[in-house]
């Protein structure tokens, strides 16, 4: 089994990146912030310390941060063809077939296999919509009718969010796709039984959410120099049943690993246990209260 | 700008469409959203009723459906096409590929659901249909001129639906759910110590919301979109929220002027005392909607 490590292009020539990189397939990039995404250079510079090509892991992308990518791909195709990409925005996945077609090796990333696969984050029965509706809770018709409301409720909502595994395959095919990434045990399962794909599974966190409102730069900005870095850090509540924890732009639970034969890749994200900072609430740089 | 709203029942849309809104959208007359029809003859009625007052009708399709609903929602959008709908809201890129197999021709709008961050992810939406795209509300104006330039848009109104995280990408449950048995509000809303400090997931400010509707108001976008929700009376407030800023932006306000109003507007109103938008007021006062 292959092993990968995240890095961050603003980590390239910290002291402990020698040693992190070393026989670890490199995952140059980031795929929750724009401000972390690579450009040829931090390619360039990754092959010299690793002796291998990185795998580019790219993030949903804006405008600017998109054109960036464009650049890096139209040099990497010059310079470095057959390097492996890891995509996470459908745009990019569009733009690299109409015009890189088989010049790299392409991924779906953890974004992508999401957003074919959104999980479940709505309660059993909130999808009834029976108080709205003057005749479903009419006193006439209730139970037979409710049970009958109930079941084809249930069976409605347990069918939600989950792309058709017959779609995914020609999805796949159309795009010329060789690997899948989660941190979801579910879908490593739902594409080890239902595709020929390699998988590789992120590990030690699982993503809770994405945000541009980053809390370590106070907000959505247009520059940064990634001070985050590595760090980790525990948000402590009673009210949920499990840790979270921040990092960067993204929040994340801890995540199971296990065995199997199809685990082809595991993915670590390196990490600093932090013990906190100062969140900079809504510090904008734009736009922001007006001058008086 | 124009004005799209989400709603639930007839006596809704006959109230809103009455009051100045030029599209209503809603969800389908089977169990699928919480504020959404579960009669069909309510829904038509109200498609009817949106093309008697000449204005538009959209049903949002906007989760991700199961190969086996595919043929009932094409039936269903059929039908609904027949009694005059406008449009169909998507998400789901396996069921639009549906419906293009088999030739389904309607207006599609994109959901903020689709996470169109950039132009390129508008084509790819494009190559199967979809004509008019709303914006995420994580896309900062600065980064949406190309967007905006390429097809119609929609924005949701920043200080009244500003998401901390960006969906579809946010996986917390509801309180109750799964690993928040103890939850009373959404995570994103909730303190959490931090280092011995104080943390929350970071929210915007109301002059930067307020900033932002203003920047989108000049860059172009076209349509004004207020959220489904449960609680009635919340809909009825952002509406008329809504118009006011709407004829406040077409009044021409220096940007300044127009983020201190709605500052000064916002702050007053103070929206927290309806609720949550996930409250359930069945009796919402919409008795003056033929006045």
């Amino acid at each position: 089994m292959d092993r990968a490590i995240l890095l961050s292009p603003t980590l390239i020539s910290g002291r402990g990146t020698p040693e992190l990189v070393k026989n670890a397939t490199v995952y140059l990039g980031d795929e929750f912030c724009i401000h972390k995404q690579p450009s040829f250079r931090d390619f360039a510079a990754v092959r010299k310390l690793s002796g291998r090509n990185p795998v580019l892991l790219g993030t949903l992308l804006t405008e600017p941060a998109f054109d960036r990518w464009a650049l890096l791909l139209a040099e990497c195709a010059k310079k470095a063809p057959g390097a492996e990409v890891v995509v996470n925005d459908v745009g990019l996945l569009r733009f690299i077939d109409g015009n890189y077609r088989g010049r790299f090796k392409l991924a779906l990333g953890r974004l992508m296999t999401y957003f074919f696969d959104t999980k479940h984050t709505r309660l059993p029965g909130c999808t009834r919509p029976l108080l709205w509706t003057g005749e479903a809770s009419a006193p006439a018709a209730r139970k037979a009718d409710l049970e009958a409301e109930e079941k084809s409720r249930k069976s409605w909502e347990d069918g939600l969010d989950l792309t058709p595994i017959a779609y995914i395959r020609e999805f796949l095919k159309r795009y010329a796709i060789e690997r899948v990434e989660t941190d979801s045990e579910y879908l490593f399962k739902k594409y080890s039984d239902g595709t020929d794909m390699k998988i590789s599974y992120y590990y030690p966190l699982r993503l809770m959410a994405m945000t541009r409102f980053c809390p370590f730069v106070g907000g959505i900005v247009q520059k940064c120099k990634a001070p985050c870095g590595t760090s980790l850090v525990r948000l402590e509540t009673r009210q949920l049943d499990y840790r979270l924890f921040s990092k960067g732009n993204a929040y994340f639970a801890k995540n199971k690993l296990f065995k199997h034969p199809r685990l082809d890749r595991l993915v670590v994200m390196p990490l600093a246990k932090s013990p906190g900072f100062n969140p900079l609430p809504n510090k904008y740089s734009s736009p922001d209260r007006p001058r008086a | 700008m124009k004005i799209t709203i989400g709603i639930k029942s007839l006596a809704e849309a006959d109230y809103f469409l009455r009051r100045g809104a030029d599209e209503i959208y809603f969800g389908p007359a089977v169990p699928s959203h919480r504020a959404s029809f579960s009669k069909e003859r309510e829904l038509i009625a109200t498609i009817e009723l949106a093309g008697k007052l000449r204005k538009k009708s959209l049903l949002a399709l906007n989760e991700i459906y199961s190969e086996e609903h595919h043929a009932f929602l094409l039936d269903h959008a059929r039908s609904l096409i027949a009694s005059g709908l406008d449009g169909i809201v998507v998400r789901d890129v396996a069921l639009l590929e549906h419906f293009n197999k088999h030739k389904l021709r309607t207006n599609f709008t994109s959901s903020i659901m689709c996470s169109c961050f950039n132009s390129h992810s508008m084509d790819f939406y494009r190559d199967l249909g979809v004509r008019r795209f709303t914006l995420h509300s994580q896309v900062m104006p600065e980064d949406a001129a190309r967007m905006v330039a390429r097809a119609e848009t929609i924005m949701f109104v920043p200080c009244l639906f500003l998401e901390e995280n960006i969906v579809p990408f946010c996986f917390f449950t509801y309180p109750g759910g799964p690993g928040a048995s103890k939850l009373k509000v959404r995570p994103c809303k909730i303190g959490f110590k931090c280092g011995g400090r104080d943390f929350r997931m970071l929210e915007s400010n109301l002059y930067f919301q307020a900033g932002l509707l203003y920047d989108f108001h000049k860059l172009g976008v076209k349509w004004l979109k207020i959220p489904r929700q449960l609680n009635t009376r919340k809909l009825i407030t952002e509406f008329e929220i809504t118009r006011f800023l709407n004829v406040l932006l077409q009044r021409g306000l220096d940007r300044n002027a127009f983020i201190n109003a709605v500052a000064e507007l916002i702050t007053r109103t103070d929206l927290n005392k309806y609720g949550s938008s996930y409250l359930i007021k069945p009796d919402a006062d919409l008795r003056a909607r033929h006045a």
